[in-house]
């Protein structure tokens, strides 16, 4: 990869954080509506009381001066306090960071292993039943809404069976930290929302390595290898895979906003309170600094993610850069 | 080697799933000799399903119905308000008089009542929060407290709260409303309005013992409380976000009672299922927030009592509770007040609907096809469309299609706007609109000057000075209004009350179509107690006190 490059990406990328970080103040407030209108439009008050309360959200000065103050906090790296909760907005998003995390990663870790292992095998047995049943179940899956899903796992294992809690995210009543109890509560809670994320993950990753690899099988090079009699695991593996990863390392790229961002049916169906029930709640209630804040982790994740996926796609792919 | 550390991940979390799923360890051999009776550490606590967390217990800053709930019960306020009889009763003050003509209102303290940190509590502390909450501005409280000049100590346990002028909701609004809070805590708050109190101290009948953010809070009744009229040790509130898991989750029995309004769907199966969901209650009570057509009476022919009258008579509120609401709802009379009301007017019953009354009414008013397109004009001849505005959700919307429909049968044209609740409140609030669909409540009898008098539909700075949205202006109203909001006399007071449904009734500037009923469901296998009141259904503070265990 060259300087150059690397350079010409890191100037956009710069660029582009700024286009997002203006356009993270200026959205919420196209929304119809201010996050104070539920005091001020009590109809005892009267119009000195009704301005007073948009001074106390900030909200009486011009948006250019609202604008240049936010940017300025920014800089500061203060993303102010939550109308809503009445704490430091840095503080409400963190503590829901670990819980999305543990809960998307863990779905994205078992959809990615998965959707390669199973992708690869229906790819390599083309014509065979694993791949007529990846086909049939990319369907069924695409046509099957997540909630539902979600609710029928509900239903069997939590109050059919009883073998899993419906909701939350830990037994009350448990000392928090490191300790295996803690930890295997966390693991029962987060059992039925990681399997209801991680099937349609599955199977969208394998029918995306399951196609590349067949573009990539029907090359010459991987005729070539095997025409030199090597072992079909390492033609699988050494040759067609390295090179069927690429459309995959996009897709992991872009997915990295939504292990932050969290899974917002998901959460709300088993009360998992993650940055996806956040991000919700802080539209809703018009909680801006809230929106700002959980809005701009995420943008920048994703064009941080971007422009990673970028260098890494440089890396395996040396005709990207001189594109 | 470079595998390893994936593998190991992988294997962590299999392995941490799976002893997340493994079956619970075998249990002990039973002992020799017989335990004690067992006593169900569960028996006292009431479980309650919310729909949502308490992001700050600050409890003049608290908006959402959880915080409310909690702060309700670990704060007391000075009175107490009885909403079926319409009566003030004791809280912290034992007794209260209005003095001084009603500029000053006295409450007299209970001497045993303490914070949950011990501290006793006087009116110190009383005086603090009254004079706190005027000076750190909380929004929610400028209306409020806008009347108050300041709170006074007379003695340790005795206060006077002087106010500019008298009103007659005064000691409802003040004595209810301002939470009591410790001096010694509050008094070194830096930032008032952004502090969440997240371990808050009062002097309420429960107290905060435990609180998991999104997840559950405990409360524990505190039995030293000078009241103690609750025989609950405990109520847990368990965050639910999804209300499909919430009712199977009390159809389980992990929850005696969904602190929320269901879905009329989901209570008519219940009901006519009971052999299926046993054990599980519905309770629907009769509420006061009325569904109505509002008219803007700045515009023709809107401002025309006799088109708002026949409009008035095509609305069959029994045909739309049975269709939209699926029985759960009541008729409402056109004086707009809730016969559950303690000054209601039963002068007024519900208008039956008659559509051949209604063209024999527009005929006689000269609303006429007079271009023969089949669509009647005005009477000076303009075409005529009704625009209908509502929120794009049901059943409004569904009253929003009947309503144009019915229109159209009696030969006016007519359509409906389907809005965001946010966009049809600033049309209202503009005021854009001809006709729209409006919720209003008169639970507090000041909302009949708040909807209705002139001062609050005059338009400045582009909108709706209150709550008067199409400008009903009557000037013998205000008077009657006015002097109701400053009537000291019970009886008087509810008399103008009267009088002012009676205008109410004869000016179809807000059309009844119905009221939805409060709709609760809970189970009853646990408990005895639990009490269906208007307004609120059965999560009321007259359950949670009668509550006792099966």
């Amino acid at each position: 990869m060259s300087g150059a490059y690397f350079m010409r990406r890191l100037f956009q990328t710069a660029v582009l954080m700024f286009v997002v970080i203006t356009l993270n103040f200026f959205l919420p407030r196209v929304m119809p509506g201010d996050p104070a209108r539920h005091y001020y439009e009590d109809p005892r008050l009267s119009e000195e009381a009704r301005q007073e309360i948009k001074a106390l959200f900030g909200l009486d000065k011009p948006l250019s001066y609202q604008y240049f103050a936010y940017l300025k906090n920014l800089f500061r790296g203060e993303l102010g306090v939550s109308y809503t909760y009445r704490r430091p907005v840095m503080q409400v998003i963190s503590s829901r960071i670990p819980w999305t995390v543990a809960l998307t990663a863990s779905a994205s870790l078992i959809s990615i292993a998965g959707g390669i292992i199973y992708g690869a095998y229906a790819a390599w047995r083309r014509g065979g039943t694993a791949e007529s049943a990846l086909l049939a179940s990319a369907i069924i899956v695409s046509a099957m809404p997540t909630f539902w899903f979600a609710l029928l796992l509900v239903m069997l294992f939590a109050f059919t069976l009883k073998w899993l809690p419906a909701f939350g995210m830990v037994t009350p009543g448990l000392a928090r930290g490191l300790n295996l109890p803690f930890l295997a509560s966390v693991a029962r809670h987060a059992f039925l929302p990681v399997v209801s994320m991680a099937l349609s993950g599955i199977i969208g990753y394998a029918v995306l390595v399951r196609n590349s690899m067949i573009d990539v099988t029907s090359e010459d090079f991987v005729r070539t290898a095997r025409a030199k009699g090597l072992n079909s695991r390492v033609v699988l593996y050494k040759h067609a895979f390295r090179n069927a990863m690429l459309p995959l390392v996009t897709r992991i790229g872009l997915s990295l906003s939504g292990i932050i961002g969290g899974a917002v049916i998901i959460e709300t169906i088993f009360s998992w309170e993650g940055m996806g029930l956040l991000i919700i709640e802080a539209s809703r209630s018009l909680d801006y600094p809230l929106m700002q804040g959980t809005m701009l982790i995420l943008a920048t994740i994703t064009v941080l993610a971007n422009f990673a996926t970028d260098l890494v796609y440089a890396q395996l792919d040396p005709r990207v850069q001189l594109k | 080697m470079k595998r390893l550390p994936l593998a190991l991940t992988a294997v962590f979390l299999v392995a941490a799933l799976v002893l997340g799923c493994a079956p619970k360890p075998a249990t002990p051999p039973a002992p020799q000799t017989p335990p004690p009776a067992p006593v169900d550490p569960d028996a006292r606590n009431l479980k309650v399903a919310v729909l949502s967390d308490a992001r700050n217990l600050n409890p003049y800053m608290g908006m959402g119905s959880t915080e409310t709930y909690i702060t309700g019960f670990v704060y007391d306020t000075l009175l107490g308000y009885d909403e079926e009889k319409g009566e003030l009763r004791p809280g912290l003050a034992d007794t209260w008089t209005v003095l001084e003509g009603g500029k000053v209102l006295r409450f007299e303290l209970n001497k045993q009542a303490k914070f949950s940190d011990g501290k006793p509590v006087t009116a110190e502390d009383a005086v603090f929060s009254f004079n706190f909450v005027k000076q750190a501005r909380f929004p929610g409280f400028m209306a409020i407290t806008a009347n108050v000049i300041e709170a006074v100590l007379v003695d340790q346990y005795t206060l006077d709260l002087k106010l500019m002028a008298p009103q007659s909701g005064s000691l409802r609004l003040l004595g209810t409303t301002v939470s009591i809070v410790p001096k010694h805590i509050w008094e070194g708050i830096q930032s008032p309005l952004n502090f969440p109190n997240l371990q808050p101290v009062g002097s309420g009948p429960f107290k905060l013992a435990e609180k998991v953010d999104g997840q559950y809070m405990v409360l524990e009744n505190r039995k030293e409380h000078h009241r103690h009229q609750y025989d609950l040790e405990k109520i847990t509130l368990t965050v639910v976000r999804d209300e499909t898991v919430g009712i199977m989750s009390l159809l389980a029995g992990k929850f005696d009672l969904l602190a929320w309004r269901v879905d009329p769907a989901v209570a008519e199966d219940v009901m006519k299922n009971p052999g299926q969901y046993p054990n599980v209650k519905v309770a629907a009570a009769p509420s006061s927030s009325t569904t109505t057509v509002m008219f803007n009476l700045r515009n023709e022919p809107y401002n025309d009592i006799n088109f708002r009258k026949a409009i008035s008579l095509l609305i069959d509120q029994d045909k739309l509770i049975k269709d939209l609401l699926l029985g759960f709802g009541r008729t409402q009379g056109p004086g707009l007040v809730a016969p559950t009301m303690f000054y209601y007017n039963d002068k007024f019953p519900a208008v039956k609907a008659d559509p051949n009354a209604a063209k024999a009414l527009l005929d006689q008013a000269g609303y006429k096809d007079a271009t023969g397109d089949g669509w009647r004009e005005t009477p000076k001849g303009d075409q005529l469309v009704v625009d209908i505005l509502t929120v794009n959700v049901p059943p409004q919307i569904n009253v929003a299609e009947y309503l144009v429909a019915e229109l159209k049968k009696i030969g006016i044209n007519a359509k409906f706007t389907p809005l965001t609740a946010e966009a049809l409140r600033n049309r209202q609030m503009a005021p854009d609109f001809d006709v729209s669909l409006f919720n209003l409540s008169f639970s507090n009898p000041d909302m009949m000057f708040f909807y209705y008098h002139t001062s609050r539909g005059l338009i400045t700075g582009g909108r709706v000075a209150g709550f008067n949205y199409g400008g009903h202006s009557d000037p013998n109203y205000d008077v009657i209004s006015e002097a109701m909001r400053a009537e000291l006399n019970r009886d008087r007071y509810v008399e103008l009350l009267k009088q002012m449904q009676e205008h109410i009734a004869g000016v179809y500037y807000h059309v009844p179509v119905f009221t939805a009923d409060v709709i609760n469901m809970y189970r009853d296998d646990r408990f005895t107690g639990w009490y269906n009141q208007p307004e609120r259904s059965v999560s009321n503070a007259t359950t949670y006190r009668q509550l006792r265990p099966k």
